[in-house]
């Protein structure tokens, strides 16, 4: 019993080293595929339609900011037919302020100080310039949106 | 009172008149005046911004304490006659001055608008002036500008 048991041994040693040379060859033959799946998928799976960009603008001083900037009523460039989200927080105390661009038929509601508001947009395809105002003080908060033909 | 415009460049009328207004008020120790950066011109309006920074007067005042509980002790305090609340009030009663378009514990805010026509011309511009009245020598929005 014993003597089967020693000649049966060397076999099934060499079985086992047989399957886990088989099994390492598979698992790379596994994970190439993998590989090759996922460079085709990939693509596929992600949008074509780019991230929306986020503008955000601060009122103060009677003027439009971009956040940290220091040039009032700033020129904003964008490319067309790109979804940008403006988000306008105002930041002059006691004076209500929006943001609109009435040339989209677009506009914020007025905010008091330290509220904000977000307008979502989808920007023409056609290059060209817009304007956009504080309603209430349009003469002093008023700038340009430039719209240039995208990649 | 002492009186500080070496950062202002002199421009707006409402300012003087606020600075007028202060070197009447006895509470008032000392006022700054300065320019705002933001003050910009265009072809349909001139923006003007100033902001003044205004030091009251101070008073020692006695007050009754306990040392560790137990002691009764006397300290002196020195606090201000005026705060920027009572100013506020005291500016309201001037008929030149008027109440302010805003205020808070800390900040007045005034803000002008005229419309201003020069001779031979039918639209003018507008002159907007804003105004801010801050407490000297305490935290304000603008770091840095307070004191």
């Amino acid at each position: 019993m014993s003597a089967t048991h020693n000649r049966e041994q060397p076999d099934t040693r060499q079985t086992l080293r047989w399957r886990g040379a088989r099994g390492a060859v598979t698992r790379i033959r596994l994970a190439g595929l993998a590989v090759v799946c996922l460079t085709i998928l990939l693509p596929l799976t992600a949008s074509t339609r780019p991230a929306v960009r986020e503008i955000t603008l601060v009122t103060r001083d009677m003027a439009f900011y971009f956040e940290g900037g220091t040039v009032p009523n700033p020129t904003i460039r964008l490319d067309a037919g790109e979804e940008v989200r403006f988000i306008l927080r105002n930041l002059d105390p006691g004076i209500a302020h929006n943001l609109a661009i009435e040339g989209w038929e677009l506009a914020t509601a007025y905010l008091d100080a330290n509220a904000s508001a977000t307008l979502h947009v989808r920007v023409p395809e056609q290059p060209g310039r817009q304007v956009y105002v504080c309603v209430p003080h349009r003469e002093m908060m008023r700038g340009v949106i430039e719209v240039v033909a995208g990649d | 009172m002492d009186l500080d415009t070496t950062r202002w460049s002199g421009e707006g009328v409402f300012t003087q008149t606020l600075i007028d207004a202060f070197q009447c008020l006895d509470q008032v120790a000392r006022l700054r005046v300065e320019d705002v950066p933001s003050s910009r011109s265009d072809v349909e309006y001139n923006f003007i911004s100033n902001e003044l920074f205004v030091g009251f007067r101070t008073r020692d005042r006695a007050v009754r304490a306990k040392w560790l509980g137990l002691l009764g002790v006397t300290r002196t305090v020195t606090e201000t006659v005026m705060t920027v609340t009572d100013l506020e009030q005291v500016l309201s009663d001037l008929e030149a001055v008027g109440p302010p378009d805003y205020a808070d514990e800390g900040m007045l805010q005034y803000l002008r608008t005229e419309r201003i026509v020069p001779p031979y011309q039918t639209r003018g511009y507008k002159l907007v002036e804003l105004v801010r009245i801050y407490e000297a020598d305490v935290a304000t929005q603008r770091t840095g500008d307070d004191g």
